[in-house]
């Protein structure tokens, strides 16, 4: 029983590092899809927002003109209830319109340094302040007359991927539960005859050296232990080896026993 | 006690009295061309909605020249605090041109604000937008670049070549506009087709004039009206803008309320209601805040919107395209 024990410990030791392995990884992946996902939502989202000031843009209206500016972007907004802000900036990146009333004068570094990167292509950034997704507007002579950002938040985000981990470790402790107890059984009765053969050793190992110690004290061999081993031959030879040095070895002490007394 | 009691109403007898008569702390004379309208009104409302102890002496001129004449001595007289005035021809008759700064008969001396100007500075009112070059005067600015109103008609009529416009002689204004268009047909690849409306014996354009000049400009071949800057057409758009969908033509207006109220197909503006606050905010500025008139630049409109009148296009076939719609204020 202590080779099937020692064979199921470490089983379930290799299981769970694979498990906890598994559910980081998944759990690091299902992270970056999510991101994904969130920022082509918002760049659809920030592209749609965009279409009516590219209309306002390309008939020659500044974007800080256009009237009903805060409704468009209200109706934008109203997509997704999570959203914190979307802004309307010139093409200097001071903000024009927003949907929040404390809105900032101008978009930050950050989001100005990934958009000058950008070189007028739609772009998304995780930041501290959250997701950032943005598209410029080109005016009818092909500058570009500003664009709009949509502010996302990370905590939903984060929630959901915490969710996720969550998900998948209870799965994967449910699999190292089933998986150590099925282990259990499989070992035990797909390695039977290995573990019975293994016992009998160890029962004849411990016999062994009982007799040996009991003929080292003056007791008489117990013969029948040789009749056990006709099955293993090998091991008898060995056995009866060992005996043999046993033996020597049991005469010297006693030997050496009686001249010391 | 009976003569401390009859004391104190007394007292306050007095003090009610001296309230209800006591004159307001500024006086501005509104001086405008067709009755007090949206801007007119806006103007009264910022002031009032500031808390600003303002007492307003409304002047019309009834849509005639010589009634303004004598508004500016009035003023004068009146000792009023500040003149708002309406509209071109209201403004260059109480201001003159940035040549008679020094001309007893015009206002170089009262604090003045004008607003409904098409061309503050193609007219010769002021300098420039951004110094009116006048001590005394400043303003508001509401209209969008010429170039707008073209591509406007351009992305709701791609094939757009030919443009129809009427104008009034008898207005600076409309003079001016039709020159500034007629330079941007060059550049902007269309043609120009214009009509002056003829005058009667008084000077003043026939109304019954508008109808043909439409139906001239549609055997020109004009694809779009533009109806330009006009006090006269804008005051018979229902005409116009009628005579233009008996004829098949669409009609964009500088004027909002033409689309709302009349058969204007499209407009590019500013609510008058918000140019007149924007000038209640530059008559704030000089009357409460103590700014003189001439170092405050020409305030420009920053609200600006297209209308469509969508029953207009339904019936001249010619549904707006969807990038249009997207940003338009649908009306109808």
């Amino acid at each position: 029983m202590a080779l099937l024990r020692r064979i199921w410990i470490a089983t379930i030791l290799v299981n769970l590092v694979v498990l906890i392995i598994f559910v980081g990884l998944s759990a690091l992946q299902f992270g970056n899809i999510n991101s994904g996902l969130v920022g082509d939502r918002l760049g659809v989202l920030a592209e749609r927002t965009a279409a009516p000031f590219e209309a306002a843009a390309k008939i020659g209206l500044p974007l800080s003109t256009v009237r009903n500016a805060k409704a468009l972007l209200e109706r934008a907004r109203q997509f997704d209830e999570e959203i914190i802000n979307i802004l309307v900036f010139d093409a200097s990146g001071a903000v024009v319109h927003s949907t929040s009333v404390e809105a900032p004068a101008r978009i930050s570094a950050e989001a100005m340094v990934t958009r000058n990167a950008a070189q007028g292509e739609p772009w998304y950034k995780e930041t501290k302040e959250g997701f950032l997704s943005s598209i410029d507007i080109v005016s009818s002579k092909g500058a570009t007359a500003g664009g709009i950002m949509i502010v996302y938040p990370r905590g939903g985000s984060f929630t959901r991927v915490l969710a996720m981990t969550a998900e998948l470790a209870f799965v994967a402790i449910l699999t190292l539960a089933l998986s150590t107890l099925a282990g259990y059984f499989l070992f035990r009765f797909a390695l039977r005859p290995q573990l019975l053969q293994f016992e009998s050793i160890e029962e004849n190992i411990t016999n062994f050296e009982k007799a040996a110690w009991r003929h080292a004290a003056g007791q008489g061999w117990d013969n029948s232990l040789h009749s056990k081993h006709d099955a293993n031959m090998e091991l008898y030879e060995l056995l009866m080896h060992t005996e043999d040095n046993y033996d020597t070895i049991g005469k010297s002490l006693a030997t050496e026993r009686g001249s010391e007394k | 006690m009976k003569s401390i009691a009859v004391l104190l109403y007394a007292f306050i007898f007095a003090c009610c009295t001296i309230n209800g008569v006591a004159a307001s702390q500024y006086k501005v004379m509104i001086v405008t061309w067709r009755g007090c309208e949206d801007a007119c009104h806006g103007f009264q409302k910022y002031l009032i909605n500031r808390s600003v102890d303002v007492e307003f002496i409304m002047r019309d001129a009834n849509r005639r020249k010589n009634s303004i004449d004598g508004f500016l001595s009035e003023a004068r007289a009146l000792k009023v605090d500040l003149i708002l005035t309406w509209g071109t021809s209201v403004t260059s008759k109480i201001l003159g041109m940035i040549g008679d700064r020094d001309n007893p008969a015009y206002n170089n001396t009262i604090p003045t604000v004008f607003t409904i100007v098409a061309d503050p500075v193609g007219t010769g009112i002021v300098k420039s937008l951004k110094s009116t070059g006048r001590p005394n005067v400043t303003g508001t600015y509401n209209r969008v670049p010429e170039a707008v109103n073209i591509e406007t008609i351009l992305t709701y009529m791609p094939e757009f070549k030919r443009l129809g416009m009427i104008y009034n002689v008898n207005e600076k204004n409309s003079i001016l506009k039709r020159n500034e268009v007629d330079k941007l047909a060059h550049s902007m690849e269309f043609e120009l087709v214009s009509k002056q409306l003829p005058l009667d014996a008084d000077g003043e354009p026939d109304i019954q004039s508008i109808g043909p000049a439409v139906e001239e400009l549609k055997a020109a071949g004009v694809d779009f009206i533009y109806l330009g800057s006009s006090s006269f057409l804008r005051d018979h758009a229902g005409i116009l803008t009628k005579a233009s969908m008996q004829n098949g033509l669409p009609v964009l207006s500088p004027y909002e309320d033409n689309v709302r109220s009349s058969d204007a197909l499209i407009s590019v503006a500013a609510r008058y209601h918000d140019v007149g606050q924007l000038a209640g905010r530059q008559a704030e500025k000089i009357l409460v805040e103590g700014v003189e008139p001439g170092d405050l630049p020409v305030a420009l409109m920053t609200n600006f919107a297209i209308v469509i009148n969508l029953a207009v296009a339904k019936k001249l076939q010619r549904l707006p395209p969807l990038s249009l719609l997207q940003i338009a204020e649908i009306v109808n």
